[in-house]
């Protein structure tokens, strides 16, 4: 099978995950889910995370908080499961799970099942960098929450979560390299977004 | 190294995620290429704004209390343990410490058996509640029954007894799959006059039995257990009409 420059440069390094997991979890030794005990010393930690990337998904407070509860019971049931590791990425994935079911339980429609972010070429023009650099909180938000929730988790799990590639294919389920492009085309997506609403400010 | 790969090596590259050589390699072709260096440029702007201006959302107070309530509740075992966790003495009291604190805040009358089922009734409110303020009551509206019991074939690992009861007043409107007690359940729904009522059906190991009515927050309650299925019916319908629809599904 032929990998492209870009599968080939990515780099691989166990070693990251130590420095960029957040200190509740380094100092956590468990490694297995006994009882109940293990299992909040274990991911109550990773709380915050998974209300952020449930409320970015979700967009709103109420949906959020269901969710995350929601899938704090669905990870008690699989604990027995989890063997150490990276229970920030093991919990956010099974959050996100969470998310993508309630939106499709609660909008049926608002689910694209086709979705395929090779279909349609992204912006190739050149961005707009004065205004990507003017773009306040108000219109950043905007333009995050017009953007498919499959581009928006990316750019919330790489630039909010601070997750490296690895640890976002192992949330997201999906190949190091379709990380890399979807979060690109995302990003694309994104500065288009800002620099068109600068435009649409100005006139 | 082409525009057309570097284009793609960008946002990695920013990221720090490229192994060394390639990177050196992306470097060397940023310097001789005005475009791939003013799209850098960009993704560099954009991750400085994200920054300085995207909010990350930390949980809400009381969420991480709610989330130990419903830990401690859960009537599910950690797949590994290997006696039933109701016996495990710690989380018992922990889980009885919150039930308690639940019961200090609300001062609601504990109705039925067990601290599983104080908590269930609470999730039983919140998801009728839920149901009828978002509007969004069922995923298969019909009062048919034999369009909505196939309907839940696959979403569920169980198949619910479905009937109407319009000539007694409870008409089928639909169903969906809801979530409650850290399982997929079956949500049927009868309306009654103008009002609406979720009868939340899934499978148990335990004996029939019927436990006395309950009222909560305005909203009237009724739970039983026939044939191996748990019935727990929810509505701001009056007691006696509860216990009628309650009596024609075999309480």
């Amino acid at each position: 099978m032929r990998t492209t420059v870009a599968e080939r440069g990515l780099r691989v390094v166990p070693g990251r995950f130590a420095r960029d997991n957040p200190p509740a979890a380094r100092e956590n030794h468990l490694t297995s889910v006994r009882n109940r005990d293990d299992f909040q010393r274990i991911f109550l930690p990773h709380l915050d995370a998974a209300y952020n990337l449930a409320r970015w998904l979700l967009k709103n407070d109420a949906d959020a908080q269901d969710v995350v509860q929601e899938a704090f019971l669905r990870a008690l049931r699989f604990s027995g499961g989890f063997r150490g590791g990276d229970a920030r990425a093991w919990l956010l994935a099974i959050v996100r799970n969470a998310a993508y079911s309630f939106i499709a339980r609660k909008h049926p429609a608002g689910v694209d099942p086709n979705f395929d972010e090779g279909l349609r070429p992204e912006p190739s023009a050149p961005p707009d960098i004065e205004a990507i650099r003017r773009a306040d909180a108000r219109a950043l938000h905007a333009a995050l929450d017009q953007l498919p929730a499959e581009f928006r988790e990316m750019i919330v799990l790489r630039d909010l979560e601070e997750l490296s590639y690895k640890e976002m294919a192992a949330v997201a389920d999906l190949p190091i390299g379709t990380v890399m492009s979807r979060l690109a085309r995302a990003r694309a997506r994104l500065k288009a977004a800002l620099g068109k609403s600068q435009r649409g400010d100005a006139k | 190294m082409t525009c057309q790969e570097a284009a793609r090596l960008i946002d990695a590259h920013s990221d720090r995620e490229l192994d060394p050589s390639i990177d050196l390699e992306f470097a060397e072709h940023l310097e001789r290429c005005e475009e791939c260096a003013r799209a850098m440029e960009g993704t560099l702007a954009l991750k400085a704004a994200m920054k300085d201006h995207a909010t990350y959302f930390p949980a809400p107070d009381g969420l991480h209390r709610r989330i130990e309530a419903a830990i401690g509740a859960s009537t599910h075992a950690v797949a590994v343990e290997r006696a039933p966790a109701r016996r495990n003495v710690r989380w018992v009291s922990a889980a009885s410490a919150a039930i308690a604190a639940i019961l200090a805040l609300t001062l609601a009358p504990r109705i039925f058996q067990g601290p599983e089922n104080d908590f269930l009734l609470r999730e039983v409110v919140a998801a009728h509640v839920r149901a009828t303020q978002v509007d969004h009551l069922t995923d298969v509206a019909s009062s048919d029954r034999h369009a909505v019991k196939p309907w839940f074939e696959g979403k569920i690992d169980f198949s619910p007894p479905v009937a109407d009861f319009q000539a007694e007043g409870f008409k089928l409107v639909g169903g969906r799959v809801d979530y409650l007690d850290a399982r997929a359940v079956a949500a049927l729904v009868y309306q009654h006059g103008p009002h609406f009522i979720n009868v939340f059906i899934w499978p148990t190991g335990e004996r029939d039995h019927s436990p006395a009515l309950a009222t909560r927050n305005g909203y009237n309650i009724d739970h039983f257990t026939r044939g191996g299925m748990n019935y727990w019916i929810v509505s701001d319908t009056g007691r006696a009409e509860i216990q009628t629809l309650a009596a024609l599904m075999g309480r």
